[in-house]
């Protein structure tokens, strides 16, 4: 049997059709996460943004317009949502790299008989590089959450945002550089 | 001879960038190998930005029973805000006395021509009727308003039934 699209679950929660909703959260309710997690560092917080984009969703979806693309409209609810939480919670933001819940380095890059102090450094790093990335400032950190963590290419994550493309690059690369800076003791950099 | 590798690095520093998203033609991506091969300060960047990559796109994992949860509120909210939307008993009162009064209708849309005979028994005030046959008799509805749908909410035990129109999308 044919997978339904997303656009066509889309017209289908339009009809109220609750199956449809459900299978669409099932479909993207992680990438909500990511998104959300990302930009809002904490467990709990980002699953009220889940819910709450999703429910702005099932209200929305009789009013997606045809042309424009799911993953779009999607990330355009969510990370708006993402951001206006945040901007709730501005006052926590100076305390928001907190992120002992994530898994280690360790998980991340499984490696081939690592010595301990390796991995511990790797470990490490993967904190620093988080923390590093919850201290971007908003423009730089929502566009390398689109682009690296989800995936979205430049053009889409300028849809969402409503920047140019080129801004897209422009932001996405200071925000790699940025990292690099705050990660220079902790990544090897044999050029120095 | 300084100065050039420098610009060069800048240079392939957006290479890089668009090499670690996947998004470099093969043509810049040939150039850019070409380059990291002679220069360890690019390979140490393109290894830097990788691994910031992965470290971000980790999260915790949420078990499937909080998932569960957080769906059930979601679909709870959402029908919550649909009937919020929907016309509230009162209105549909106001509607149903219009009906009763044939003539309001045709002045209110002349598109629509409603006959709908209730035989109300008793009065709507009183206590729970013995059953809902005692109150009230359905003998016909005849519909035609193409602009809108009619609705007809089954009452529940000891309540009117409720009819409501709503222009059609
Ligand atoms: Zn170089």
């Amino acid at each position: 049997m044919a997978r339904a699209t997303d656009k066509e679950l889309l017209a289908a929660i339009a009809r109220r059709d609750n199956f449809a909703g459900r299978e669409f959260f099932l479909r993207h309710r992680q990438g909500a996460f990511r998104v959300a997690y990302r930009l809002l560092g904490n467990e709990a917080d980002a699953l009220d943004v889940v819910e709450d984009a999703f429910v702005k969703i099932m209200k929305a979806a009789a009013g997606f317009r045809g042309e424009a693309s799911v993953r779009t409209w999607f990330y355009r609810i969510v990370t708006n949502t993402a951001l206006d939480a945040r901007r709730r919670r501005s006052r926590f933001v100076a305390l928001e790299t907190a992120d002992e819940d994530a898994p280690g380095l360790k998980e991340i890059l499984p490696s081939r008989e690592e010595s301990p102090p390796a991995a511990a450094l790797r470990k490490e790093t993967a904190q620093k590089i988080r923390e590093a990335v919850a201290l971007l400032g908003e423009k730089h950190r929502t566009v390398f959450v689109l682009v690296v963590v989800e995936g979205l290419s430049y053009r889409e994550t300028a849809g969402v945002l409503g920047i140019s493309p080129g801004t897209v690059m422009s932001r996405l690369f200071y925000a790699r550089k940025y990292l690099q800076e705050s990660l220079r003791k902790y990544v090897e950099t044999d050029s120095e | 001879m300084w100065r050039r590798i420098v610009s060069d690095c800048e240079k392939f520093e957006r290479a890089i960038s668009a090499f670690v998203d996947g998004r470099l033609d093969d043509r810049k991506a040939r150039e850019l190998e070409a380059h990291l091969a002679g220069c360890p300060a690019c390979r140490a960047t393109l290894e830097a930005w990788r691994l910031a990559a992965e470290a971000a796109r980790e999260v915790p994992s949420v078990d499937g029973k909080r998932w569960e949860e957080i769906w059930q509120r979601i679909e709870k909210r959402s029908a919550e805000a649909e009937a919020a939307l929907r016309p509230s008993t009162p209105v549909a009162t106001s509607l149903w006395r219009a009906v009763w009064k044939g003539a309001a209708v045709t002045a209110l849309a002349a598109s629509i021509l409603l006959a709908v005979y209730f035989l109300m028994q008793g009065n709507g005030a009183a206590g729970p009727p013995a059953s809902t046959g005692d109150r009230f008799e359905v003998v016909s509805i005849e519909v035609e308003a193409p602009d809108y749908d009619v609705f007809v909410m089954a009452p529940e035990e000891g309540e009117l039934p409720v009819i409501w129109l709503e222009r059609g999308a």
